[in-house]
């Protein structure tokens, strides 16, 4: 039998482990769909708490990607970033994507978790439906990934990291719901003449009623 | 004190700067017409129409159930093998121009307009036509299947239809006859599924009916038959009586409204078609029995009718629920006869009829009415200001009564709007002399109580009182002179006005 003062003791020690432990937080990338063709929008996440610059690669297909792009996400507006897409001597893109985010003058992200960066890709037209196509970040290298905090200081140990994918749907799969439905053919309609057109409106009727199941 | 005048006034301006904030109004699709009559090897034209209640339309998509005994979608002759479905041309992208599923119960069809200046609205947008091919006798209803499997989409990908309504057909051989006792026989007419009666005279009584409208009929179920109808006199009261009425087809029971054009004529049909509902319940013999669905033509002796006018049947939808998803059932007069006759009367002589021997009868604690011949007509009726009629209700009148063993004179049960008697519903059993042969060896004085169910919404009846009235009606040359009606207790309900 544990006594009462036994059982306190023991709830102590416990909230003491706790208070002192450090959990890894998670950088991580999202999985999005994206029909062939589209350009798909691939969020980097995680805590923004502490974070004063961050450094990472993506690894991703060129195959069936293409063409990435950062932007800033949420939680680091009025930062700056800049990014890379490595290509090899003949300019074709190799499959690595090297972006940073970063504070001037020099703060913490914002203190909350969300969106750090977002990566744009174009689906390639030739993409296999129904196929995940698989994003990673690579951290072999503190050049490939490294985050700072305000003091210049890396915190990188902090982190472990998520990797993600791009679920390459259908064509027609306008919204990137993972079917094509009425709502994709509402897409098409409401965009028919400026971003839709009659190749749009043959993969949505190719593709009518499938979905993927991932 | 000056603080919270404050903070009322702030709270004053935010109440005033969302109060004219409204819900958005949801679109309807509909059949229109939403019905008709057609016959075996017909073929049916249903349009598809849509109000947008103001949205603009970039897509639309339906899915419509159909019996496959009774109706098929048409082959188109000029494109043989594929279903004969004309999408607007307002709706050039054609996603899918009519998939009719392996068991042929489900139709889709998905088109949308090209691009976003193209979107339509308005309140009777044609999106298709499907054309069906009539294959068998019976009531054959279209139903548009709800959202997500029917939508029609704005901008946003946002379905703007919140209402679908189906059509119902009916398939089979109507009848014309009317020619009994003199009357002349009204000119038929039945074209494009509407059918439409014409009177010659003022002394012109016919109908048209359906046999086996009603198949095979279930206990505890309300059926509402739904007729379209309209005439060609722009002066209601002008337009001929007419019915609106079911039979059991052992005649065991009857249920009609007839509608007059007293006075005003308000509830009568103008040049514009009017909806009737004829609610009825089949109630023991006439469970199980295939029942006749008619539409009847009374111009007859009313000084206002005029001689040559004609009546139409658009279209007839029926519908049925079972009684107990009618929702609550609130009780609005219960008469009881036990300890005397209360406020009730009785009718008296009647013209040429001979009255009933009217007693409240002390052993019965009933209300009776004993009939010595067969020319007896009268009534009990209820004190016919006692109710304010509500025309957003239905009416449930329950009847407890009695007729004689192997007697069984016609039993009549009425509500209408009193004074004015636009709108009559009657419920009635047995309705022909099948069930007035006389029998033998039967003593009158052996009753069997049941409880009978009549059903009214009264829409347009202007009279601002419900009356009821109990009938006897024994006027059958075959019949047992001697007859009798006991009625023990009269209970007058309402029930919301029920969706199918």
């Amino acid at each position: 039998m544990i006594q009462k003062g036994n059982c306190m003791r023991l709830l102590s020690v416990l909230l003491m482990l706790l208070a002192t432990t450090t959990f890894a937080q998670v950088i991580s990338l999202s999985n999005p769909m994206g029909a062939p063709g589209s350009t798909v929008n691939v969020d980097l996440g995680g805590p923004g708490k502490d974070i004063a610059g961050i450094n990472f690669a993506v690894g991703y297909d060129p195959a069936v990607l293409s063409n990435p792009q950062v932007s800033l996400g949420d939680l680091t507006q009025g930062c700056k970033s800049d990014y890379n897409v490595l290509k090899d001597a003949g300019l074709n893109e190799t499959g690595e994507l090297r972006g940073m985010v970063y504070s001037d003058p020099v703060q913490s992200f914002t203190d909350a978790t969300g969106v750090i960066a977002t990566i744009s890709f174009k689906v390639a037209t030739s993409a296999t439906s129904c196929t995940p196509s698989n994003l990673q970040i690579l951290k072999s290298t503190s050049v490939q990934f490294g985050i700072s905090n305000t003091a210049g200081v890396s915190i990188t140990s902090n982190y472990t990291t998520q990797d993600g994918s791009v679920k390459v749907t259908l064509r027609g799969d306008f919204n990137n719901g993972g079917n094509v439905d009425l709502s994709d053919f509402t897409n098409l309609v409401e965009g028919w003449g400026t971003i839709y057109q009659l190749s749009d409106f043959t993969g949505l009727v190719e593709n009518w009623q499938q979905s993927c199941t991932f | 004190m000056s603080k919270i005048l404050k903070a009322f006034g702030i709270l004053s301006m935010v109440l005033l700067m969302t109060a004219p904030v409204a819900w958005a109004q949801l679109g309807t699709i509909s059949f229109i017409p939403p019905g008709g009559s057609y016959k075996v090897g017909d073929k049916i034209a249903a349009p598809i129409v849509m109000n947008t209640a103001g949205d603009k339309v970039l897509t639309v998509q339906v899915t419509l159930n159909i019996d496959p005994t009774i109706l098929e979608v048409a082959d188109d002759p000029d494109n043989p093998g594929s279903p004969l479905i004309a999408i607007d041309s307002k709706f050039p992208l054609v996603v899918d121009a009519g998939t009719i599923s392996v068991d042929k119960k489900t139709i889709t069809i998905v088109a949308g307009v090209l691009g976003p200046t193209k979107a339509v609205s308005g309140t009777a947008v044609h999106f298709a036509t499907i054309t069906f091919n009539a294959l068998a006798n019976g009531t054959a209803k279209v139903t548009i299947k709800p959202a997500p499997d029917t939508q029609a989409q704005k901008s946003g990908s946002v379905n703007i239809l919140g209402f679908f309504n189906s059509a119902s057909y009916t398939i089979g051989t109507w009848k014309l006859t009317g020619k009994v006792n003199g009357f002349d026989l009204p000119v038929e007419n039945f074209a494009g599924g509407i059918l439409s009666l014409q009177s010659t005279s003022s002394n012109t009584f016919g109908f048209w009916y359906l046999d086996d409208a009603v198949v095979s009929p279930t206990a505890n179920t309300l059926y509402r038959a739904r007729y379209a109808i309209k005439s060609d006199q722009t002066y209601l009261p002008n337009v001929p009586t007419f019915r609106a009425r079911y039979n059991a087809a052992n005649f065991a029971q009857g249920d009609f409204i007839q509608v007059n054009s007293n006075d005003t004529g308000d509830a009568s049909p103008g040049t514009t078609e009017k909806i009737y509902d004829l609610y009825f319940c089949p109630q023991y013999d006439a469970v199980g029995v295939n029942g006749t669905l008619s539409f009847d033509m009374i111009n007859i002796g009313n000084p206002t009718d005029v001689t040559i006018a004609t009546l139409s049947l658009d279209y007839l939808q029926l519908d049925k629920k079972a009684i107990t998803d009618l929702g609550t059932l609130s009780v609005i007069n219960s008469y009881i006869f036990s300890a005397g006759q209360g406020t009730w009367s009785n009718s008296g002589t009647l013209g040429t009829f001979t009255p009933p021997n009217y007693t409240w009868d002390v052993t019965e604690g009933a209300l009776t009415l004993e009939s010595t011949n067969t020319n007896t007509f009268g009534y009990w009726q209820n004190k016919q200001d006692d109710v304010a009629i509500d025309h957003n209700v239905l009416y449930q009148l329950r009847v407890k009564a009695a007729s004689a063993a192997g007697g069984q004179p016609t039993m009549r049960a009425r509500m209408y709007d009193h004074p004015t008697n636009h709108v009559n519903s009657s419920f009635q059993t047995p309705v022909w002399k099948t069930y007035e042969q006389p029998v033998t060896s039967m003593a009158i004085s052996q009753l069997t109580y049941h409880d009978y169910f009549a059903y009214f919404h009264n829409k347009e009846g202007v009279g601002p009182s419900l009356g009821i009235a109990i009938d006897m009606i024994n006027l059958d040359a075959s019949a047992p002179a001697a007859a009798k009606i006991a009625i023990s207790e009269v209970e007058l309900s309402t029930f919301a006005i029920p969706t199918f």
